[in-house]
């Protein structure tokens, strides 16, 4: 009983002190967490990681990963999202891209955005293209997730 | 009630000011220390001024809990503070960045949410499974990063257990403090079967995100974006959503806490609070009642914010898990038989060393979370009076 008690108060009074070195050394903490687990987020939020990126005079349009992402296996719906980044100049008033989201060697779609209204276009959409999901106007850049069917 | 009469109603280890000022000192230095970070004072006059009035309001608390003996009556009072102040500071800072309170989706896809502790148990399980996190914030950049919150979420836990609901969710001090509104509850019984509601809600919201990899509590239940952040009406299924946060927030948080003196939503629907309290089991400090002194009066089962009491408590001398640890039934015990109390030592009575080790943790843990937004808040409540506007 009295090592229990000992123990006890020890663990009480270390609480203090984990407190105070838990506020100093939060970001340390909070790196080592994230490193050490390799977590990353969700590709659903994020768009995934980008696995193309195509280069253009004033602007780069970079092609994410299709995320078709599940618990334990892929889902039979996903997307894919394309960015059009500035580079220096704004963007132009229509931008283009012909994309090969799954790297076949063969284009699955080629869409057109419009810089000012935000309206994308499909054209030319192979029969897993489902879709624009919706345009996003980011800070640095425009992004469109286009929602796919698994092949 | 002859027992009421011949115990003397004990006051734990009350000292003279001398002693309590002696005590405070160490919390003085520690709050000032954290609060000031180390950074120059500020030039202007409200700054400076918000950051005096947090330390001194943070700091005399707590001179109070140690020279009165009473620990609820100023902690709900640093509770219910720091619940307002985060969420002036919160709303300020959106409006400023953002323009409004409403989050686009361009913010998630930016990773411009603040994460939040209500998020963790939706997080978990699809962390282990796909090695990523379902919310749309940043690992760890900007206000309110995921690595910083879980790193504090799991010492604070470690620490406090549950306690993190009383002394240190920024939430819980609205209804903490609307429990207290009036002087009898209008509503005096509510069917104790209501307690597992929120367990019920954690496992509901652990399965649906684990299985739609979204966190569903944020996205349909949290009554708090009320006071935080919510999505734009855009969609039918959006302004669904709304009218349940909305009813939830007026039901739970305003309206039921006023008419039962209860934590209706910390104790009967939140779902973090309800996988909080598993974390009880590691933490050093917990209430417990000295069975030979109780005079089972059942004033602490009637007066527990968060129905962590039953009848078996009196026997057992032991609260139910879900115990926040915030002092009350203890400030309330006509016959001081119950205590903080030290795991591992024997429950004799109020233990005022087991009491002073859980406040030096737990306060200075809710004067550091919550300096720096009180000081904050007053200087938005100051810029509010001299300028006319809460922004910069």
């Amino acid at each position: 009983m009295k090592l229990r008690a000992t123990l006890g108060y020890i663990w009480a009074s270390i609480a203090i002190l984990l407190v105070f070195v838990m506020f100093i050394g939060n970001h340390f903490l909070a790196e080592t967490l994230i490193n050490t687990t390799g977590l990353k987020i969700s590709p659903w939020c994020d768009g995934g990681e980008v696995t193309q990126t195509l280069e253009y005079d004033t602007y780069k349009v970079l092609v994410h990963r299709p995320v078709f992402d599940g618990l334990t296996e892929e889902r039979s719906q996903g997307f894919v999202q394309v960015d059009w980044k500035s580079i220096g100049k704004p963007l132009p008033e229509t931008v283009y891209a012909g994309i090969d989201y799954d790297q076949d060697g063969v284009q699955d779609f080629h869409l057109v955005l419009n810089t000012q209204t935000n309206e994308a276009t499909l054209e030319d959409a192979g029969t897993y293209v489902l879709g624009i999901e919706q345009v996003y106007d980011l800070k640095t850049q425009r992004a469109v997730r286009i929602r796919l069917k698994h092949k | 009630m002859s027992n009421m009469q011949t115990e003397p109603k004990l006051t734990p280890g009350k000292p003279g000011i001398g002693g309590a000022l002696l005590k405070t000192l160490p919390m003085v230095l520690m709050i000032l220390f954290m609060i000031l970070g180390g950074g120059g004072l500020s030039t202007d006059w409200r700054v400076l001024a918000g950051v005096i009035g947090s330390v001194v309001f943070f700091s005399t608390l707590f001179f109070l809990m140690v020279y009165t003996g009473k620990t609820d009556r100023y902690r709900a009072l640093a509770f219910a503070v720091l619940a307002g102040a985060f969420a002036i500071t919160f709303i300020t800072q959106l409006i400023e960045v953002r323009g409004s309170m409403v989050l686009t989706p361009e913010d998630m896809m930016q990773g411009d949410t603040p994460f939040c502790h209500m998020v963790l148990p939706m997080v978990i399980l699809p962390a282990i499974f796909t090695k990523t996190i379902i919310f749309p914030g940043s690992l760890l950049e900007g206000f309110a990063s995921i690595g910083s919150m879980i790193a504090l979420w799991f010492v604070f836990s470690l620490v406090f257990g549950r306690g993190w609901c009383s002394w240190g969710c920024f939430y819980g001090g609205w209804d903490d403090a609307l429990s207290r509104v009036g002087k009898k509850p209008v509503i005096k019984k509510v069917n104790s079967l209501w307690k597992y509601l929120p367990f019920a809600m954690l496992l509901l919201v652990v399965l649906t995100s684990l299985v739609s990899l979204t966190p569903t509590y944020c996205t349909w239940f949290c009554p708090f974006k009320a006071i935080t952040e919510f999505e734009e009406i855009s969609s039918t299924l959006i302004l669904i959503q709304t009218v349940i946060f909305v009813s939830i927030f007026l039901g739970l948080v305003i309206i039921l806490p006023v008419l039962t003196h209860k934590r209706t939503q910390c104790g009967l629907f939140c779902p973090f609070g309800a996988f909080q309290s598993f974390t009880n089991a590691v933490s050093p400090v917990d209430v417990r009642i000295d069975t030979a002194k109780c005079i089972q009066c059942n004033k602490c089962l009637n007066i527990c914010p968060t129905f962590s009491l039953d009848e078996k408590s009196l026997t057992s001398g032991k609260t139910l898990i879900t115990c926040t640890k915030c002092g009350k039934c203890i400030d309330n015990c006509p016959v001081g038989a119950i205590t903080y109390h030290v795991k591992g030592t024997e429950v004799k009575g109020k233990n005022n060393r087991a009491r002073m080790l859980y406040l030096y943790a737990a306060y200075f843990f809710l004067a550091t979370f919550g300096g720096g937004m009180v000081a904050t808040a007053l200087y938005r409540i100051l810029l509010l009076f001299t300028t006319g506007s809460m922004l910069t």
